[in-house]
């Protein structure tokens, strides 16, 4: 059996925010499981890398460093947008989520090409998003319908009027109480720090939903997003250790797309004492930081 | 307590006018009957502040809620001490290294015979600054004793402490921009555009000193930068510093083992306890090049992106320092731990930077200085080095005199910089070892400095995510833990906020479950790093910066450590008698 292949891209220039962390995790899950797994760096995203790598990892980087990515992504996007039709499994986080889009609009009205290859875009905005986060996700989306293709079309942009504006399709799905999680929810826990504000277009759906934080745009309480096998969110912190249901979904889905099944997965490998422990941990502090309270205690803080 | 209030004392503190000059009464040349009045309030309600915080023993010593009480009351006070300072203010800025730096700086100064007010403890956002000079003015709120104010500043408030020194600013620090505090600070390209801001503010007696070896630093020169194509179309234009820009960087650094520095770079030779640092793991910035946006090369590397670097393409490259300092790693004394022999050469052309009082300048101006120093440093570390160059290189720039005595050994302590502490016979004369770990390049170099120490034999980390620490944590993924997995004799406990977090970091790692312990209360954690280990051994205790405070707090209160209000407090004996008892000299 060939080993479990994790490239991260760019490590250097798209590793802002210790996304580091979500390689390792990856690797420590599929050992769990006994599965092999290879961890590799990839300074620039090419074809053969693309058809060696069963889960790509794409971080966020400074705005500079992002702009230099865009370019390749644009250079690769049949390449890419191949790959994933063939089912290659993408984590992308922050910058990465919002490269793999339509657009970014800068403040300035600037529109700044992305790979194109997720129907969603970017308005920057302010103030920046910044603090823990709490969603509750869906996984297991192979029993959801089968996602609408981002159209050629659509990803020239000719029918961009109908993509802007506020998604109605992706915010119906996720209203609701936010209370308690619901069926075949798992709860995720991050940190967000993200200016842009992303909108999801027809066919993409959200991670999840908003519990405590901002998420996509801090307006529908939707965050991240899904298409296919791949994954975009601005969860880090890094997400993948606090949230192993995460990584194991990935894992299973790049298991999934070369034909291997482990009966043992479906049944949720338990998360390790640590990794349950940070978890509870940053729960417990999105939801101090949410509260009245915590919000009055913040305003304090400078007194204690 | 510290700097919890970071993000809005740092953007709306009214220091100084952010466009003009600021001219305060010096311009003017009289003292404004209102303002002053105004400020002695302040002074005075400071000072009680801080006796209160004291007798109470409460909130940390207070290092930066007197000087919020006295921005609140006189939002200029920073600007006004800053114009009634004899010879000038020095600021110290850049990620890490600051508070060393500053602490040469504040000694070497004090050397010579001037007399120094700095914020010694590491406070350096507005409140800590205003803290520092509050405490060191006459009862009248006037700080015209002292010579020169050394100021530690934050990144971010760098350009308001430039701003509100104006033609007083003598001497700008950059240490380096390395990543740090995402949450607050966004990116290292901010970071370098606030600073870019402090030094464009500068005036023009005073001088710009950069580390050579940070190539994000040197960006900060715009001279370089005039004609580049990735300049013009920046964002934030500003407009060139007219001070004199002036470089230091490291020259030959290697180890004295003999062999040592074949088949590697030396720069990782240079690394104490022999780990070199293994490429793709390692986090670095600023590798691309300033002027064609490619990928820098690095004929050498001594940590993070810090090194000789070239550009493949354009041909941009490192300028040449005008000091620099050639190491050897030695023991400074037998039984000592690694330090430094380090020759440090200075350039020929030295002028002091001339003084706006009248007579200043040539009082200063005759010295001659010799082409080179040899001393001794007793701190291991590649950072350390560039601390004292750049301390040295600063006192020199400004006063015509070299601080340094050739053969000295030097000896940094600072607060919680790889400070040590020796535990009483109650602990078995165990040792901790202090040190602030705040971003991953400080804690690869804090690791790395220790990992060849055969005395440590366990590491205590403590990881808070408050505001003065920086909310986001994700930092600690990107640091190289090989050092702790490869020393399986350690062992490792958490504590903190975010004690869980470290502990699942240090398990992906690869550190057996076994040798990690997680202990929410600080007291039980020390106890359990510091009893685990045979007497006589040492531990490393990592901490966040409200986590240092903590566990400052915690050994003062056994005396096992000055209170470290008295790091500020350490004036000379003039101010000491106004600075004390603030209420009996009132």
């Amino acid at each position: 059996m060939r080993s479990l292949q994790v490239v991260q891209l760019a490590p250097e220039r798209l590793g802002l925010y210790g996304d580091r962390g979500n390689a390792i995790a990856l690797t420590v899950r599929a050992q769990r499981l006994g599965i092999l797994c290879e961890r590799h760096s990839a300074e620039h995203i090419d074809g053969q890398m693309l058809a060696q790598a069963d889960i790509l990892l794409i971080g966020g980087g400074a705005d500079e460093a992002q702009r230099g990515i865009a370019q390749e992504f644009r250079q690769y996007r049949r390449e890419l947008a191949a790959a994933i039709d063939d089912g290659l499994v993408v984590l992308a986080i922050c910058g990465g989520y919002q490269l793999l889009g339509l657009y970014y609009r800068t403040a300035g009205g600037d529109e700044l090409p992305g790979a194109g290859v997720l129907n969603i875009w970017t308005q920057a905005g302010t103030p920046r998003l910044v603090g823990n986060i709490v969603t509750y996700a869906r996984l297991e989306f192979s029993n959801f319908p089968a996602p609408v293709v981002p159209t050629e079309t659509a990803l020239r942009g000719q029918n961009r009027v109908r993509l802007r504006g506020l998604p109605g399709e992706a915010s119906e799905q996720f209203t609701g109480s936010c209370s308690s999680l619901g069926e075949r929810e798992v709860e995720l826990v991050g940190y967000e720090n993200h200016s842009g504000r992303t909108y999801l277009g027809e066919g993409v759906r959200p991670l999840g939903r908003v519990v405590w934080g901002f998420g996509n745009n801090g307006r529908d309480r939707t965050e991240g997003a899904v298409w296919r096998h791949v994954v975009g969110t601005y969860l880090h912190g890094p997400v993948l250790p606090k949230n192993p249901v995460l990584a194991d979904q990935l894992i299973l889905w790049a298991l999934e797309r070369r034909g291997e099944s482990f009966p043992g997965l479906r049944g949720d490998l338990p998360a390790m004492d640590w990794e349950n422990l940070a978890h509870q941990d940053a729960v417990q502090l999105a939801r101090r930081e949410a509260s009245v309270l915590g919000r009055i205690g913040r305003r304090l803080s400078w007194l204690s | 307590m510290g700097e919890h209030q970071g993000k809005r004392s740092g953007a709306g503190g009214p220091v100084g006018h952010p466009a003009t000059q600021p001219m305060g009464y010096s311009e003017a040349g009289r003292w404004r009957p209102r303002q002053a009045l105004r400020l002695a309030l302040a002074v005075f309600v400071a000072k009680l502040v801080r006796w209160l915080t004291r007798v109470l023993n409460r909130g940390h010593g207070g290092t930066s809620l007197p000087g919020r009480i006295v921005l609140s009351l006189a939002p200029d006070a920073i600007l006004l001490w800053m114009q009634q300072l004899r010879r000038g203010v020095v600021v110290v800025t850049g990620t890490n290294g600051k508070t060393s730096t500053a602490n040469l700086i504040r000694l070497f100064l004090r050397r010579q015979g001037y007399r120094v007010v700095a914020n010694a403890s590491g406070a350096n956002l507005l409140g800590g600054v205003a803290t520092a000079l509050a405490l060191a003015t006459d009862p009248w709120g006037r700080l015209r004793s002292a010579d020169y104010a050394v100021i530690e500043a934050d990144e971010r408030i760098s350009e308001r402490i430039v701003a509100a020194a104006g033609v007083k600013a003598r001497a700008l620090v950059v240490t380096n921009i390395l990543r740090d505090q995402l949450d607050r600070l966004a990116e290292p390209e901010l970071v370098r555009q606030a600073i870019g801001r402090a030094a464009s503010r500068l005036p023009a007696t005073a001088r710009l000193l950069l580390n050579a070896d940070d190539p994000g630093v040197v960006q900060l020169a715009t001279s370089n930068l005039a004609d580049s194509p990735v300049s013009s179309d920046s964002s934030d234009r500003r407009a060139p510093s007219s001070a004199t820009t002036v470089f230091y960087g490291l020259g030959e650094v290697t180890t004295d083992r003999p062999g040592a520095t074949a088949g590697l770079p030396r720069a990782e030779a240079a690394m104490p306890g022999g780990e070199a640092a293994s490429v793709d793991t390692e986090v670095r910035d600023s590798e691309t090049c300033p002027a064609c946006g490619s990928q820098l090369s690095f004929a050498l590397r001594f940590y993070s992106h810090l090194g000789f670097y070239e550009c493949p393409v354009c041909g941009w490259r490192r300028p040449e320092p005008a000091w620099t300092a050639d190491a050897t790693l030695v023991r400074c004394e037998p039984g000592d731990d690694p330090g430094w022999a380090v020759a440090v050469h200075v350039p020929d052309h030295t002028e002091p930077v001339r003084g706006v009082l009248p007579g200043e300048a040539a009082a200063t101006a005759s010295a001659s200085l010799p082409d080179s120093v040899r001393v001794k440093l007793a701190a291991a570390g590649v950072h350390q080095l560039y601390n004292l160059l750049a301390a040295v290189a600063t006192v020199a720039e400004l006063t015509g005199r070299l601080p340094l005595q050739a053969g000295e050994i030097i000896r940094p302590q600072v607060f919680g910089r790889m400070e040590k502490v020796a535990l009483g016979a109650e602990w078995g004369h165990r040792e901790l070892v202090l040190a602030l770990t705040k971003n991953p390049t400080g804690a690869n170099q804090n690791l790395r400095t220790l990992a060849g120490d055969q005395r440590v034999r366990s590491v205590m980390f403590v990881l808070n995510d408050l505001a003065a620490d920086g909310r986001d944590i994700s930092w600690i993924w990107d640091v190289d833990w090989s050092p702790v997995v490869a020393r399986t004799d350690w062992t490792l406990v958490a504590t903190g906020r975010r004690a869980a977090e470290a502990a699942l970091c240090w398990h992906y790692a690869g550190v057996a479950t076994e040798r990690i312990q997680v202990q929410p209360s600080l007291e039980t954690a020390m106890r359990t790093a510091v009893e685990s280990i045979p007497p006589g051994s040492r531990c490393l205790a990592l901490a966040t910066y409200t986590g240092l405070l903590q566990f400052r707090h915690l050994l003062a209160t056994r005396h096992w450590v000055s209170w470290y209000w008295e790091q500020d407090d350490q004036t000379d004996p003039e101010q000491d008698s106004g600075l004390l008892s603030p209420l009996t000299s009132m």
